[in-house]
């Protein structure tokens, strides 16, 4: 059983393994950092570290992504190392809960919006698809 | 947990070996220093025994072999030739392999060491039929060699047989230790019909020759301390074993089943010879130990302590801006003491994280000594300044750029004797290797005194490979740089040693890794010399706080030469970036355009003139803000790829400004500017 911490972008419910998290942050400033990807917003300094922040919103596909009160950072690590730690810009935190593995369906993708294209599944709870996010695909494509 | 031990040993076995190396290289130029050799001895010795101890047999016995050589050469039956020292050589390589592997049962391996362990033990023996180099000393002289003779009373109890202990192997050990002779006293023997075959009836005696400390014959006891009662007297100096007069006191004990007493024992010692009291001086000198001044960390250990002590600083920053707003006296003062404390905190924990050279030293002596062997060339490797300390993230970068530089003064750059007298040189070469504090800064130099390189070589060489175009007119010191270029190896042929096509190239790029710069220069007929300029902690810098757009930035103060007020320099009409300063043009980069920002002159902007190799570029920004020592931080794996940023600073106030790295930059502008013109 794993459990898995779900959050919101563009009105969609997507998740991570909550072992990837380590922190979540309210959205405040961030440093902008030159000649970087335009989905980089800059750094951070949490407790003392250099984190970058990237927008995970547009690297999903949403465009003109604005900054609300919900707005949330999660720091995560796919190799629990503080050098690989980074913070991912959320529309919101929804809630942590375990997955039950027998319910994972494959997710239905149509098109190509964004630039995350595989995920590790999806489950149907309380009326809504929570699509769960591979967060290795995402790091790949921010180390490109 | 046995693991746990086992690991620990293998580091402490690196460290003796380490030593060992170490003392080997001393008594190739000084042979008949006893002092080196009972430090080799010794080293052998504990490798030895701890490798018995911790499951690492072969390692035990292949070193027990090559212990009995350095015996022979203690106890002068020896002489040290280079054949032996070069096999030692390979002996402690072989056994650093053993202490990574351990045991193996793989029969090759096995071979491979059973024939080397041949080769050690045909050493041993050939010796043993040569007739020694002293005499034989006469019976009663009492040779020094640094040996003590002890008494040792064995009185086991009753019941030591029931534990499993074999007092006969206390006895083995004793044996092993030098010359003992052994009385046994079994009057306490019953009559057989109330003999117990499980008690033991017997106590010992022994008159013990060692070098051993006492300390190293109570470990003999160590596992029997409950069971046995254990004397250990000293009885005097040197083998008085050699006296005609204990040994027959030694036997009319055994006849008499009479006990030694120490005091008669010691009597003798005295009337065996006066000439040790007068040696005393030159024994304590033999027996001193390595006392320990230092103590073994985990290295990620230091790396927390400065990362906590950074981020102390960080926050005292704060507090002091805090105090500093807020006024009041009381926290002023607290926030001033605080300041210190924290500023004798971080020099403390930077200068722990500081190692001496010296340190990696050992093995470029290993390796001009191994090399010239091979290429028959006699070197001189000369270290100067080995006492130099440098942060050990460094350091741990050096080391294969410096293995490189030196492979190629020996290969490329020391001729060969013949060649060498031919050109009025001494047959033997130099290198010298030099490290010195120059400001900030640690140069270090390697200089041969070989042939040279002919400049023209280079540059021909350069045009040959592509990598310059024929009608390019280059300074001396530009044709130098040449041979950083990648692809750029001045050896026509590969050799074994050095030269496989990436050469200086990665050197250079290893040292531009950790912010140090390489330069070369020679002159044919005299040598080489490679400069390195290396900082002396990575992660500390002073700084210029500088702003673009809306950001903060440090330029390293190292790198910045002035600072001009934009009104009082003018700017070049025909070409967009040059700048004239004093009569001067410079190139210049104007970061506001470089980091992609609006783009605004509202004449308040400032130039500031930094140095790139030996030019001078001007850095355009909007505001400069002041000076500041910074805590450099790294900018993670993602951000990597931003190569004009070298990492992050977090201010006082918790902002963040990011180090900007002016050599990169520089050359990234360069090169980009370079590939638009295409």
């Amino acid at each position: 059983m794993t459990s898995i911490i779900s959050f919101l972008i563009n009105g969609e419910v997507f998740a991570f393994d909550t072992l990837k998290v380590r922190n979540i942050l309210e959205f405040d400033k961030v440093t902008w950092v030159p000649n970087t990807k335009k989905y980089l917003l800059g750094v951070i300094n949490l407790h003392g570290n250099i984190i970058p922040i990237a927008d995970l919103r547009m690297m999903m596909g949403t465009e003109n992504a604005e900054i609300g009160q919900d707005t949330a950072i999660i720091v995560v690590s796919d190799d629990d190392k503080t050098d690989s730690l980074i913070g991912l810009v959320v529309d919101g935190v929804k809630e942590v809960f375990d997955l039950d593995e027998a319910s994972l369906k494959e997710s239905v993708i149509n098109g190509n919006t964004g630039l995350v294209h595989t995920f590790t599944g999806s489950i149907f709870k309380n009326d809504e698809f929570i699509h769960i996010i591979d967060l290795s695909e995402v790091v790949q494509e921010i180390e490109k | 947990m046995i693991d746990k031990f086992k690991a620990k040993f293998v580091e402490e076995s690196n460290d003796n070996v380490h030593d060992l190396e170490e003392a080997l290289l001393l008594l190739e130029k000084d042979t008949g220093n006893k002092e080196i050799v009972e430090r080799i001895f010794r080293a052998m010795h504990t490798l030895k025994g701890g490798g018995a101890m911790f499951g690492f047999n072969q390692l035990s016995e292949f070193t027990h072999h090559l212990e009995t050589v350095f015996d022979l050469v203690r106890n002068n039956k020896l002489e040290i030739t280079d054949d032996i020292i070069s096999l030692t050589f390979e002996s402690i390589d072989h056994i650093k392999h053993m202490l990574e592997v351990g045991d193996v049962d793989d029969e090759e391996e096995l071979e491979n060491q059973q024939s080397f362990i041949q080769r050690v033990q045909r050493v041993a023996n050939l010796e043993g039929a040569v007739v020694p180099k002293t005499p034989v000393a006469k019976e009663e002289a009492v040779k020094d060699d640094g040996s003590k003779t002890y008494l040792i009373d064995i009185k086991p109890n009753e019941e030591i047989l029931r534990n499993g202990t074999n007092p006969f192997y206390l006895l083995d050990d004793l044996h092993a230790m030098g010359t003992a002779k052994v009385v046994a006293y079994h009057e306490k023997v019953p009559v057989l019909s109330s003999f117990n075959p499980i008690s033991n009836y017997c106590q010992w005696q022994v008159v013990l020759n060692t070098s051993e400390s006492v300390n190293d014959i109570k470990d003999v006891f160590i596992f029997v301390e409950d069971e046995c009662d254990i004397a250990i007297n000293e009885i005097g100096a040197g083998n008085l074993l050699t006296s005609t007069e204990l040994v027959n006191k030694i036997d009319e004990a055994a006849r008499h089943q009479k006990p030694l007493v120490k005091d008669e024992l010691a009597g003798l010692a005295v009337s065996a010879g006066d000439s040790e009291t007068k040696k005393d001086g030159k024994k304590k000198v033999q027996l001193k130990e390595h006392k320990i001044s230092s103590i073994r960390v985990n290295s990620s250990k230091i790396d927390e302590l400065v990362n906590l002590v950074s981020e102390l600083v960080t926050i005292q920053a704060q507090l002091n801006l805090f105090a500093e707003n807020d006024g009041n006296p009381a926290v002023l003062a607290l926030a001033e003491n605080i300041q210190k404390l924290s500023r004798q905190l971080r020099d403390n924990a930077f200068s722990i994280s500081l190692i001496p050279l010296q340190s990696e030293l050992m093995r470029f002596q290993r390796l001009v000594r191994d090399l010239s062997k091979e290429l028959q060339k006699d070197i001189d490797f000369v270290i100067e300044g080995g006492d130099i300390e440098l942060d050990k993230n460094i350091i741990e970068h050096l080391t294969d750029p410096l293995l490189h530089i030196i492979r190629n003064a020996v290969d490329h750059g020391i001729e060969l004797p013949d060649e060498r007298i031919s050109n009025g040189k001494s047959p033997k070469g130099t290198i010298l290797f030099k490290a010195y504090y120059s400001g900030a800064s640690v140069i270090v130099k390697v200089m041969d005194d070989g042939k040279g390189i002919d400049p023209e070589f280079i540059r021909n060489k350069a045009i040959s490979k592509g990598l310059i175009d024929s009608s390019t007119e280059l300074s001396r010191k530009e044709i130098f740089e040449l041979v950083f270029l990648s692809g750029f190896s001045t050896k026509d042929e590969v050799t074994d040693v050095s030269g496989r096509g990436v050469g200086m190239d990665v050197v250079k790029k290893k040292i531009g890794e950790i912010r140090g710069e390489v330069s070369l220069d020679s002159e044919i007929g005299k040598g080489t010399t490679l400069t390195l300029e290396l900082p002396m902690t990575l992660s500390i810098i002073d700084g210029l706080l500088v702003r673009v757009f809306n950001n903060q930035y440090v330029i390293p103060i190292a790198n910045i030469e002035k600072i001009y007020a934009i009104d009082s320099v003018s700017f070049g009409k025909t070409f967009n970036h040059v700048v004239n300063i004093d009569n001067e043009q410079y190139p210049f980069i104007d970061l506001r355009e470089t980091f992609e920002t609006e783009l605004v002159n509202k004449g308040t902007e400032q130039l500031i003139l930094v140095k790139y190799e030996d030019r001078r570029v001007g850095l355009l920004v909007d505001q400069v803000i002041g000076e500041f020592q910074t805590v450099v931080k790294p900018m993670g794996r993602f951000l990597k790829k931003q190569e004009n940023i070298s990492g992050a600073s977090i201010m006082g106030d918790g902002t963040i400004a990011m180090v900007i790295d002016t050599n990169r930059l520089i050359h990234n502008n360069a090169t980009k500017k370079y590939r638009t013109k295409n």
